[in-house]
């Protein structure tokens, strides 16, 4: 069965294993996006729960010529992009670990030694916090592109913005990371924590 | 030289160009040092985001006999009376969904019950109103039956009287003489 498929059995028969099967299907993905958009793991999870509830209770307004995965993915990015606002507004976005979370856990290292896996859990870190960084509309392509390795085209259907402007986003938010995460990487430059924050990102 | 926009580079970076496309900006960059040098910026860039790995969430991680419970899950999350007790380990996940929809099928639930009580006081006030005009309709149709009634009767009486009056006329004739016989 594929995911429209499953989906047109929820949206015409509130059917509870088709729902359970996307969720299974969908729930790591979504998870891992809404984590890359925030930066915040607990977060992210509350927002990949949000996103189910929201696909559930508005399961009726699916519309079966409509790609699912894109209609998640937006549903999954418009979920975000309110709680960013909302997070912005309160001054309070999570950066650098201020969720309460400790970054060393949400990396992966095979087998490591301590040091070396602080090091790494160090480098991911800057790396997070850079692409926090970012404007939300560039953090949505990069995240999009590289990370869940969607086609240019998808994305343009997930934002609804010309594929144009998605690679070209896509090459300003490289740039622009590679701007950020130089003086970081630079053993005789600032570190990024001392860079000014801007919640809403910086614009090229 | 004509370069490649950035758009044609992060087609070309992300392997999404024809063949023949990407043999052409594989021959740029050979021949021009500064695509070159922005290609490799460009590609530091994507290095250094693949150092932030997440790994698989503990969710996806589990064997797909879980299955079963994302199911039994899913078919509570829409009140049919599975409970999420059993769910070992995607308890936290299922029952901040599971919250979520129960508030929101509440709030549904809700609005449809108040949407409901409004459809029936509707429908009551129109079934009054039916039955009002009904009631005026079967009384107009009594009056107007009573009246019919009336004038027949009164047609009647005066039909009886007249043949009364005729039948008193005959019998107060004398009897007319039998004709004469030749």
């Amino acid at each position: 069965m594929t995911d429209e498929q499953a989906m047109w059995r929820v949206a015409m028969h509130d059917d509870a294993s088709a729902f359970a099967r996307l969720a299974v299907r969908w729930q790591p993905p979504i998870q891992r996006l809404c984590l890359r958009m925030t930066g915040d793991e607990q977060l992210a999870e509350d927002l990949a729960q949000e996103t189910f509830a929201r696909l559930f209770t508005h399961r009726k307004n699916w519309v079966p010529t409509a790609r699912f995965s894109t209609y998640l993915w937006r549903i999954a990015l418009n979920l975000c992009r309110d709680e960013l606002r909302r997070a912005r507004r309160k001054f309070e976005v999570p950066i650098n670990g201020e969720s309460g979370e400790p970054a060393g856990p949400q990396f992966s290292v095979a087998d490591p030694a301590p040091d070396e896996q602080l090091a790494v859990a160090e480098r991911a870190a800057l790396v997070r916090d850079a692409l926090q960084r970012l404007p939300e509309g560039h953090r949505s392509v990069v995240v999009l592109k590289h990370y869940e390795d969607l086609k240019f085209r998808e994305i343009a259907d997930v934002l609804e913005i010309p594929e144009g402007t998605v690679k070209s986003r896509m090459a300003a938010a490289l740039e622009q990371l590679n701007r950020l995460l130089k003086p970081a990487l630079d053993l005789d430059g600032p570190q990024p924590a001392a860079l000014p924050r801007t919640p809403e990102g910086i614009c090229l | 030289m004509n370069h490649p926009n950035s758009e044609d580079w992060m087609s070309y970076l992300y392997d999404e160009l024809p063949p023949e496309r990407r043999r052409e900006l594989d021959a740029h960059a050979a021949s021009c040092a500064d695509c070159r040098t922005q290609l490799t910026s460009w590609r530091g860039a994507m290095t250094e985001l693949d150092r932030w790995a997440i790994p698989t969430p503990r969710r996806a991680a589990q064997p797909f006999g879980n299955y079963a419970r994302w199911a039994a899950a899913a078919v509570a999350l829409i009140g049919l009376g599975f409970g999420l007790a059993q769910l070992t380990t995607l308890r936290s996940t299922l029952a901040g969904v599971e919250t979520r929809l129960r508030d929101q099928l509440h709030a549904e639930f809700a609005q449809l019950s108040q949407g409901q009580a409004t459809q029936n006081a509707q429908y009551h006030d129109a079934l009054v109103n039916v039955l009002g005009n009904l009631e005026a309709q079967r009384r107009a149709d009594y009056a107007r039956l009573r009246r019919d009634v009336e004038t027949v009767a009164v047609l009647a009486e005066d039909g009886l009287s007249s043949t009364q009056e005729q039948l008193v006329q005959l019998a107060n004739t004398p009897p007319s003489l039998s004709p004469k016989r030749n």
